[in-house]
């Protein structure tokens, strides 16, 4: 049997296109970061999404959609006044919005969209760290709107960054450039560590493999002691691990950021 | 039908694999452009918005072992990875690696600057490097395919992307693209302009992968001894620098399924360099 041209093209494109379709239809043509947040694992949550592994590359879109968030309170929260871009906004680009002193420690980004989040529905959230800051607006959605703890409504007292025009970054249209004072009783500057606002190369994510933990010093040993067995694959992300072993991911991140603090101050 | 029809007939359907390249690269092109308007909400309606890692073959190979151990890939590799390196791996052994010589768009785009090189240069085109050299250089892509691969099974992170000059010629415009991926792209341009697909014969580690299905695919280029008339045409066509009127079946690890050599194209006699299962006789 011989080919010509005309029958490597025609064969060529139907191989390719033909197994992208047949892939497709059976489910397996994912092109696309995953966009959907993590469940809970643990059965009195079990299968509500976890704010917690929100990403930077989630659109307020995709938060309101997993979360059942109004679109609007997530833009009122953080303050953007086009509607055009709320769908679409990433919660990565707050922190090129808002920008705070250095010796403030304040930052407005991905973390506080999780905890904006997590207070509204009512989901857990760690606020032991003290670092995660809230727009004054979202504080007062909160208030209306969701069903805060003392504990929480003590935190967000303390918590809450004012706005001034040095804060605010960017007119492009998003944001409306207020003249604020800052106010000394919300305790914006009482914070703790020193922050530079660039988001914490050392956190435990979502992606976070066991490889990301030796590379930053901790040992395999170490390792094991947090999850209480053998260290599997290096490569083995550790939230797959975590959730393939009925583990509490929340409880060893904050173990392995621990262990991490201790190796690089 | 007469010499003329002949040739005509040939000029025709040259353009057939031609047009197959162009389509594959702006599509592939239209799709990267349009990965990053998605990003500020002007991505165009119908065309595909993934990145260029979604839709590369090599991402499933260099991601294959992370996949094997933790059964999941490796950052900015998709399952649509996978796919497509299984289909193209299929596609190989039954016709070699077709995916070089009518898909890659890496490919075409040096063919593309070839064709400067051979107005500048004309028959010394793809002639520059001395053949005793050339055979050896030939086997850095393996190499490069063995270094990529550890490197990535051991870092877990797609590193390659720091130096791959694919990526760079559909991510220039992004701050994604490293300075080395950039020098290495501006350095295959310009060996375009001296050798016919530089970076295919020398360092693609896809390629190289490719290549090795070239010792046992299904559908050969074959030449018939008993019809050759020893003109050598079909060597001067290659682009590989394949040496097909020395052979009857090409296993060459470079051959690229291209058929520039085949009677439909280059060969002056008709039905003597083919495309086939079997071995073929004059008869």
């Amino acid at each position: 049997m011989k080919l010509k041209s005309i029958h490597i093209a025609v064969i060529t494109i139907v191989v390719i296109f033909g197994g992208i379709y047949l892939s497709s239809v059976l489910g397996h043509w994912n092109s696309k970061e995953e966009k959907a947040p993590a469940r809970y694992s643990d059965s009195a949550l079990s299968g509500q999404y976890d704010p917690e592994t929100i990403k930077g590359s989630f659109s307020f879109g995709d938060i309101s959609d997993y979360f059942e968030i109004p679109l609007s309170d997530l833009a009122d929260a953080f303050k953007l006044t086009d509607p055009a871009t709320f769908s679409t906004f990433k919660c990565k680009d707050l922190e090129t919005i808002y920008t705070f002193p250095e010796e403030t420690g304040i930052e407005i980004g991905t973390g506080s969209v999780k905890l904006f989040v997590a207070l509204y529905k009512g989901l857990p959230t760690d606020i032991s760290e003290g670092d995660t800051y809230l727009l004054p607006e979202a504080v007062a959605i909160l208030k209306s709107k969701a069903d805060l703890s003392t504990v929480h409504l003590e935190y967000l007292a303390s918590h809450t960054a004012i706005l001034t025009d040095e804060n605010v970054v960017s007119g492009e249209g998003t944001v409306s450039k207020e003249s604020v004072t800052v106010a000394s009783t919300t305790g914006v500057l009482s914070s703790p560590a020193v922050k530079t606002g660039e988001e914490n190369p050392y956190a435990i994510k979502g992606t976070t493999t066991f490889k990301d933990l030796l590379d930053w010093g901790i040992t395999e040993a170490g390792i094991e002691s947090v999850i209480k067995m053998d260290m599997p694959f290096s490569g083995t992300k550790i939230k797959d691990f975590a959730d393939s072993n009925s583990l509490d991911f929340g409880e060893i991140k904050i173990a392995f950021e621990e262990m991490v603090k201790r190796i690089i101050p | 039908m007469t010499d003329n029809s002949k040739k005509a007939g040939k000029k025709q359907k040259q353009w057939l694999r031609t047009s197959v390249q162009i389509f594959f690269f702006l599509l592939v092109a239209g799709i990267s452009v349009n990965h990053y308007l998605a990003e500020t909400g002007q991505a165009i309606p119908f065309l595909s918005s993934v990145s260029l890692h979604a839709i590369c073959p090599f991402g499933g190979v260099v991601s294959f072992y992370n996949y094997v151990m933790a059964g999941s890939f490796i950052q900015k590799i998709h399952e649509s990875s996978f796919i497509l390196m299984i289909i193209a791996l299929f596609s190989a052994i039954l016709l070699g690696p077709v995916i070089c010589g009518w898909v890659c768009p890496l490919g075409t785009f040096q063919e593309f600057i070839g064709k400067i090189g051979k107005k500048l240069f004309k028959k010394r085109y793809n002639t520059f490097v001395p053949e005793k050299l050339d055979k050896y250089l030939r086997f850095i892509r393996y190499i490069v395919l063995v270094l990529v691969v550890y490197v990535t099974a051991t870092s877990v992170k797609l590193l390659f992307q720091n130096v791959d000059p694919y990526f760079a010629l559909f991510n220039f415009w992004s701050s994604e693209v490293s300075v080395i991926a950039l020098l290495i792209l501006g350095a295959t341009i310009i060996l375009s302009l001296f050798i016919e697909r530089p970076w295919c014969k020398y360092l693609c580690p896809y390629g190289a992968f490719l290549g090795i299905t070239n010792l046992f695919r299904i559908f050969k280029v074959r030449r018939i001894p008993e019809k050759c008339i020893d003109c050598k045409m079909c060597d001067r066509a290659c682009p590989m620098n394949i040496k097909v009127s020395k052979v009857r079946a090409v296993t060459n690890h470079q051959c690229i399924t291209c058929l520039k050599c085949t009677s439909e194209f280059t060969c002056p006699v008709s039905d003597t360099v083919i495309v086939s299962v079997k071995e073929e006789t004059g008869k």
